[in-house]
């Protein structure tokens, strides 16, 4: 069994959108999700469907774990891809993409992501960042008074 | 509910585990979701100049200074034993313990040490990981808070770390249990009662990896716990150390006589306690050192040491020498060596490295000039060259960088300027000093003024305008 498993060349993710990608099978090791769904069928081709992840983002994704997987790159080379590939992302993408990585159970991305998102809300307001979010406050106007009340230190 | 709150705490927490701690508990009114969020998140960091901010400051008060600051503590400890309490009602895991104190907002950890001692019990109930305590006194008697060793030394126990007027009693480690938790030990400037019992403490943490001892105190044989003065407790004078499989990096400053035995030590960073007084290091038996790094050590580094010592570390990647005296003359040589940085030694005269794979050399210096010679060198090397210098010192510039053999290595040649109002002849002879430097890639001048001037001339021109174009990058920056 652990032949045929080795013999599986290609890896067919299919995205929500039905956009279709082949990737070789060390490129999904870092997608737990996938990697344990691979495990448990006995097939030399598999083809996947994902349909929490859009085109977009699985593009995204995997040409992040291409450059990653690659043993060619130098530290530096990754370092540089990174920089740039959160300059590429508009706030909105990141927020799919660490949903992405978390429904990936992706170890490395999710904390590539998390610390992307953490440097677009570190010392913003908390309008900002309910705006960033998209998040529509259940509070009262008095609950929330109370709250800042509170932690009163935090938003002077 | 918004996207991000349906997803697992963990995530969540991930993203505010990297921002500070201001930012994390403002996120606890952005909505109901992310208020269960907040208070399930376990890392509890306290700071008693940030909470109590919101309070008048103690300068409108002068008077009342201690009235100000016992309301201070009050109200701290009520702050942090909330927020504690809601952690031990629900059960929840506290996974980092921070506490943060300074004495000018508060009587410091001494005068809460009740509440202190509750928190760390509480701490250690709910699986801490991490505890870092450390606090600030500006005036007043040294008092100490004593910390609760039974409370600290919890199975869950990662990383300690203590710094300032902290007392440890280690009398309680008679028996034989051991701390396989502890990875990380971090001391600065706290009080120890002698030397053998920290070596005592260390020894029962068979899987430590990194070790910080910074300007640890011990008391004098003579000294009694109730009266700390300075007569009664010294800098530490030895600590040896062996037995510790795991060890990573140790970093030891103001230690006077240190010996180690790891063998899997990676970093040594260590100084002396007095610079003017003997001191032993012995590290002869780590051999799979990859990175020293020694500030002002007086006679260690000589050409002998270089000869005989130096070769013992056959994996030495960095050498980090800071405020050290040398011999006037060392030969540097190794295979594996990669960043060579000597910053303000003293003494040395010429230096010959044999480094081929060094990929960075750093040198930084006010007065001496030595030469440098490489004899073997990376077509990747890059050296750096800092000098902070008197106007008038740039003529000698011209000699150090024609003494850089080969001339091409030099790669950077960082200039910090100390000129107020240089004289003419001094900013004309900086025309001729950027062209003595065509060989260097980049040419950094710093200054701290934005134009110089020219005594007794009425033409004010910019830094910039005295770096020639040349086909190399020149980089002119005003500080």
């Amino acid at each position: 069994m652990a032949a045929e498993k080795s013999s599986i060349k290609i890896i067919t993710l299919i995205a929500a959108d039905g956009s279709v990608f082949e990737v070789e099978p060390n490129i999904v090791k870092e997608m737990k999700t996938v990697q344990s769904y691979i495990d448990e069928l006995d097939q030399n081709t598999v083809s996947i469907p994902l349909p929490n992840v859009f085109g977009n983002d699985l593009a995204m994704i995997i040409e992040y774990c291409k450059k990653h997987a690659s043993e060619e790159e130098t530290k530096e080379a990754k370092e540089e891809f990174d920089f740039e590939f959160v300059k590429r992302m508009k706030s909105d993408d990141k927020l799919r993409l660490l949903q992405a990585a978390s429904y990936l159970n992706m170890e490395s991305f999710l904390q590539f992501m998390a610390k992307a998102i953490a440097a677009e809300i570190e010392n913003q307001s908390v309008e900002f960042v309910r705006d960033y979010f998209q998040i529509e406050s259940d509070f009262t106007p008095e609950e929330e008074a109370e709250l800042r009340k509170e932690n009163e230190w935090a938003f002077k | 509910m918004d996207q991000l709150s349906s997803l697992p705490d963990i995530i969540l927490h991930n993203i505010l585990s990297r921002l500070p701690e201001t930012d994390v508990v403002r996120t606890s009114v952005l909505s109901k979701a992310w208020l269960e969020k907040w208070y399930t998140f376990p890392i509890l960091s306290f700071h008693d100049g940030y909470i109590l901010k919101c309070l008048p400051p103690i300068q409108d008060i002068e008077m009342n200074r201690n009235i100000v600051r016992k309301r201070n503590t009050l109200i701290f400890c009520d702050y942090v034993k909330k927020r504690m309490q809601r952690f031990c009602d629900q059960s929840l895991t506290i996974k980092e313990f921070k506490l943060e104190v300074e004495d000018w907002h508060t009587f410091g950890l001494p005068y809460m040490s009740k509440d202190v001692d509750v928190w760390l019990k509480l701490a250690g109930e709910s699986g801490v990981e991490v505890i870092e305590i450390s606090q600030d006194r500006l005036e007043g008697d040294r008092q100490y808070y004593v910390l609760p060793m039974d409370v600290i030394l919890v199975k869950s126990l990662t990383k300690l770390v203590l710094k300032r007027e902290i007392r440890m009693d280690l009398t309680f480690m008679n028996h034989s249990t051991k701390f396989f938790s502890l990875r990380v030990l971090t001391l600065f400037a706290i009080l120890l009662e002698d030397e053998r019992k920290i070596e005592h403490f260390i020894s029962f943490c068979p899987l430590l990896e990194y070790i910080t001892l910074e300007f640890c105190y011990v008391l004098n044989r003579s000294g009694t716990s109730d009266l700390l003065t300075w007569k009664t407790f010294g800098i530490m004078k030895s600590l040896s150390l062996n037995g510790l499989q795991k060890l990573k990096g140790v970093r030891f400053f103001g230690v006077q006589d240190v010996f180690i035995d790891a063998p899997s030590l990676e970093e040594l960073a260590y100084r002396p306690g007095r610079m003017n007084t003997p001191f032993i290091i012995d590290f002869e038996r780590c051999r799979n050192l990859k990175k020293l790094y020694f500030k002002k050590t007086k006679t260690f580094f000589t050409d002998k040491w270089f000869l005989e010592q130096f070769p013992k570390f056959p994996f030495l990647e960095s050498l980090e020498l800071i405020f050290c005296s040398m011999s006037k003359k060392i030969d540097i040589s190794s295979v594996r060596l990669k960043i060579l940085k000597l910053t303000f030694c003293r003494g040395l005269k010429e230096i010959k490295i044999d480094a081929p794979n060094l990929l960075l050399c750093e040198y930084a210096f006010t007065r001496s000039i030595p030469i440098i010679h490489f004899l073997r060198s990376s077509s990747q090397l890059e050296v750096n060259v800092d000098f902070k210098m008197h106007y008038q010192s740039i003529y000698n510039m011209k000699r150090f960088v024609q003494n850089i053999k080969p001339l091409n290595v030099l790669v950077s040649l960082s200039l910090y300027l100390s000129i107020f109002s240089p004289p003419k002849n001094v900013l004309v002879s900086m025309n001729y000093l950027f062209d003595w430097f065509f060989h260097s890639k980049y040419l950094l001048v710093e200054s701290m003024f934005t134009y110089l001037n020219y005594v007794g001339g009425n033409e004010t021109k910019g830094l910039e305008s005295f770096i020639p174009s040349s086909k190399h990058q020149k980089v002119a920056r005003i500080l």
